[in-house]
């Protein structure tokens, strides 16, 4: 192109702008065509565009430690505090709702703490403990997520994380001994989401966490268990 | 198991559907369109937040936000912005009890930036490029990430930050100069 003319610099400098979205293909058609013709006879924005097509292709894996049902789990929860939409009939709170913003806390606390440590101890609990929940997930578990519209969905009662020392013994010991079921599990940072007799819970709660087995016991509120 | 379900769910409905279902208070809906954001807003909040338990509650936050104005929401502009549009002011929200980023990266150059062999290996590059990044002012990170790693037009990332086009523009011409100057090395490599 003509360096010196100074319509033609200023072209230059408009197509040159538009490079990044030319580059990751989100250029309407109009100003992909006008790009395109620009780049025909202009080295320095071929090369610019080069470049750019580079970036485009750096983008990084997620983060270790992300735990998409854990996080999902909370939120559900929060629905219950939370205003409804419109369409939606007010549910009546839980009395229990309260009961684990102490221990929800903590958990944030645990999962702010520094260190990678958590991650290997629960993938490998997790390792050993799959294998037990594969077994006691009942074979014809309701259909949480069936269908669209079709019914409430299915929120666990409660979040259990085990200790990387408890053993299969201890998870049957304690499943049997609260009439607990395995609802979900294990999410990625290798909680386990159960569902429980909600009159139990307060109690339930209260001795799960005092089990050597247990790490972490939260409540998550629940909806259409009255 | 939970892939079939997902599966079920998520199947032929789009998300502006999804958000319909979601405004008239389907719980099943919102899961779905929980799912769905999840891996986007955390990868698009990773860049913002660097921080994996205060991206973890922004897109909570975000996605209360979305359970609680969906049913206002009216189509005018895409899903993916209005959500992302939501996600970007939590960002900010969150992120004023922060520190400011860096303006300047200081460990950018680093020995361990200049390796002897200047290897392009793309993981190379990857993280040359989250480093000069994570060194950018919050909203040039935002357009440079909403551009490369989202596929977003100017327009809709302008919708999404509540700002004017040319604005995006401009913010994206300080981010390429400031990404050059960074990544230098890595881009004599491509000449």
């Amino acid at each position: 192109m003509n360096t010196q003319d100074p319509s033609n610099i200023a072209q230059h400098q408009d197509m040159q702008a538009l490079l990044p979205w030319y580059a990751a293909g989100s250029l309407a058609d109009s100003e992909a065509a006008r790009v395109q013709q620009h780049l025909r006879d202009c080295a320095e924005c071929r090369a610019e565009l080069a470049w750019q097509r580079r970036l485009v292709e750096t983008a990084a894996p997620l983060p270790a430690g992300l735990d998409q049902e854990r996080a999902l789990a909370r939120l559900m929860s929060r629905l219950e505090e939370a205003p409804e939409p419109l369409a939606q009939p007010i549910a009546k709170p839980s009395p229990v709702a309260q009961a684990p913003a102490r221990f929800a806390s903590a958990l944030l606390d645990w999962l702010r703490a520094p260190g990678d440590w958590k991650g290997w101890a629960i993938a490998a609990q997790a390792a050993v403990i799959v294998v037990l929940a594969a077994n006691m997930l009942p074979a014809n578990a309701p259909p949480a997520y069936t269908a669209l519209g079709s019914a409430p969905a299915a929120t666990p009662d409660v979040l259990v994380v085990f200790k990387p020392e408890a053993s299969v013994r201890d998870v049957q010991r304690l499943l049997k001994v609260s009439g607990a079921h395995l609802v979900g599990g294990p999410t990625a940072t290798g909680a386990w989401l159960l569902d429980i007799d909600p009159a139990q819970r307060t109690a339930l709660l209260a001795a799960l966490r005092a089990d050597p087995a247990v790490e972490l016991a939260e409540a998550l509120a629940a909806e259409g268990r009255q | 198991m939970r892939d079939g379900r997902r599966a079920a769910v998520t199947g032929d409905v789009d998300d502006g559907e999804l958000v319909r279902l979601v405004g008239g208070g389907d719980r099943l809906a919102f899961q779905a369109l929980y799912r769905a954001y999840f891996p986007r807003l955390a990868r698009f909040l990773d860049r913002m937040t660097r921080n994996v338990p205060l991206l973890e509650e922004v897109v909570n936050d975000t996605m209360l936000v979305v359970w609680q104005k969906a049913s206002s929401y009216d189509g005018s502009s895409k899903v993916s912005t209005w959500i992302f549009g939501i996600a970007y002011r939590q960002a900010l929200k969150a992120l004023r009890g922060y520190d400011e980023p860096l303006e300047e990266a200081p460990d950018v150059a680093g020995e361990e930036w200049h390796e002897p062999e200047h290897a392009l290996a793309s993981l190379q590059l990857q993280r040359g490029v989250g480093r000069a990044l994570d060194a950018l002012p919050l909203e040039q990170r935002a357009v440079v990430c909403l551009t490369y790693y989202h596929g977003m037009a100017y327009q809709e990332i302008a919708e999404t930050m509540e700002c004017p086009v040319n604005t995006v523009k401009t913010r994206m011409f300080h981010a390429r100069q400031r990404l050059k100057d960074m990544l230098s090395d890595h881009m004599e490599e491509i000449r």
